[in-house]
């Protein structure tokens, strides 16, 4: 607790609010990592259903494989999507001709953020789905409904405070997402320096943005924490029909 | 089976503190005997220094047996931002005047010497992939330029040497700017910039994955390094000999091998 208090006591937290740096990083860091938790809900909810409610053989490896990036040290991340994406890359030159280069750019920022976030949602969206009672998503199937409707009308209901905390916890990895960032996207005001990279940028020269930004990030991560706990109180994990 | 494992990890972790090498910058090196005790010596460089104090290092080990020199490379800002912090430091030695003279005024660094100085130079990546020549072929083709943060002394020399040239920084195609010039020739390197504006110890190091592109003498800018002793540094002595040692001629030997200029007489 005493880094997160310190970093609210030690500097002029005004000023460093009215900083340009400040802000840019800020709404960057907002706008990538929403991008980026869209497509970890959009993609990964449906592949954790499928790995939470199917067995099949080679369960184990996929599923440790979707895991990888939540132990890989961020820096492996960040050379390894520099590796494939980058102009010199496995896949440089087929983006090459379609006009794409990824590094230095806001996608690759979101690129980043999503590469080592999902696993988080991934991970908690699997929980969430295997808690679901199968009898209800059985039951759906024999009154008649298709997996689609069963998934929608019935498993992601059934499942939404852990997706709610999983989402939680993976927009919190994009946004703290540094080392990747840093080493695939770069660092530009604006395009690519995102709130952590700001506060490392400024150290020397604007600690005082440096500690408002930290201040508003801790602000932010404990809000949506609060507010999942909230949400997730008095709702038992599973239920059995009466 | 709970008993055994906790006391399994207990004993796992007694084994790891036995290890040694734990805290040996806290103090364990005591003030009086250091030279005969040994302990570590914590030197702050400025990334460019990077080959050139890893030589340096290996010789004052042997020099000075049971002492070992810890290197932390950064940008000159950062390290002088944890010096200000109370990082624990014994020598910082920095790209420019700017952050030493900064920690003087705070009563954080000592006296400090010039010990050796560097000029720029523009490298691209060995294929060249935009053709550049000269520093005014930067505009042409929308050239992606990687170039230091104005808060690292790279940064702040190259902003210098664009203003000498005449060159407006807006029209040029900057899409990084990197906190230690180590980072802006590592982008070079690996293909990713088209330009970027590095030490020529920098392009020195990089070898053969980067081609140098002089610039004007009367436009280039020449970097000054200051090294000195902190003042909360407990190893004083020590400190004080990795001084001795860079301003030998041995020492100067060595960093001119890498690409850096001799010490400024003054």
């Amino acid at each position: 607790m005493l880094p997160l208090v310190a970093i609210f006591v030690n500097g002029d937290l005004i000023a460093g609010l009215r900083s340009e740096e400040a802000r840019q990083s800020l709404w960057l860091s907002l706008q990538t990592s929403l991008v980026s938790l869209a497509i970890m809900v959009v993609f990964g909810t449906p592949i954790a259903h499928l790995l939470a409610t199917r067995q099949f053989r080679g369960r184990t490896l996929v599923l440790t494989a979707f895991e990888l990036p939540l132990v890989l040290p961020p820096a492996v991340a960040g050379l390894g999507l520099l590796m494939a994406f980058g102009r010199k890359g496995l896949l440089g030159e087929e983006l090459n001709a379609l006009g794409l280069q990824i590094p230095f750019t806001k996608v690759a920022v979101v690129m980043a953020m999503t590469f080592v976030a999902s696993p988080l949602y991934v991970r908690q969206a699997i929980a969430a789905f295997e808690a679901v009672d199968r009898t209800l998503l059985d039951a759906s199937r024999t009154l008649g409904a298709g997996s689609a409707r069963t998934f929608w009308r019935v498993a992601v209901p059934l499942a939404r405070t852990g997706l709610g905390a999983g989402a939680a916890l993976g927009w919190a990895r994009a946004v703290g997402e540094f080392g990747a960032t840093i080493i695939f996207a770069g660092s530009l005001a604006g395009i690519t320096r995102t709130a952590p990279i700001e506060i490392y940028v400024g150290l020397a020269d604007n600690l005082d943005a440096g500690l408002a930004t930290a201040a508003v990030l801790i602000a932010a991560s404990a809000g949506v924490l609060l507010s999942v706990k909230l949400l997730s109180r008095g709702r038992p994990q599973r239920f059995t029909p009466i | 089976m709970r008993r055994p494992l906790w006391l399994l990890v207990a004993m796992a972790l007694v084994a790891a503190g036995c290890g040694g090498g734990w805290g040996s910058s806290i103090g364990s090196s005591g003030g009086s005997s250091a030279a005969s005790s040994g302990g570590t010596l914590n030197v702050f460089a400025a990334a460019s220094l990077t080959n050139a104090f890893d030589a340096l290092g290996k010789t004052y080990g042997q020099q000075n047996p049971g002492w070992t020199v810890r290197l932390n490379y950064d940008g000159s800002d950062i390290l002088a931002a944890q010096i200000e912090q109370g990082v624990p430091a014994d020598v910082y030695a920095a790209a420019s005047t700017k952050y030493p003279e900064q920690l003087q005024g705070e009563n954080l660094l000592g006296d400090a010497t010039n010990f050796a100085t560097n000029t720029l130079v523009l490298i691209v990546p060995a294929d060249n992939p935009k053709n550049i020549t000269s520093v005014n072929d930067l505009t042409k083709d929308n050239a992606k330029l990687v170039i230091g943060d104005e808060s690292v002394p790279i940064g702040s020399y190259t902003r210098d040497v664009l203003d000498g040239l005449g060159i407006n920084i807006d029209d040029l195609n900057i899409v990084s700017q990197e906190q230690k010039v180590t980072d802006i020739s590592a982008k070079v390197s690996l293909g990713e910039a088209d330009a970027g504006f590095v030490y020529v110890t920098d392009a020195q190091a990089a070898g053969d994955k980067v081609k140098s592109i002089d610039l004007p003498a009367d436009a280039n800018a020449t970097a000054t390094y200051p090294i000195g002793i902190l003042t909360d540094s407990k190893n004083q002595e020590a400190a004080q000999r990795w001084i001795d040692l860079v301003m030998s001629s041995d020492g100067q030997q060595v960093l001119q091998s890498f690409g850096f200029g001799p010490a400024p007489s003054s």
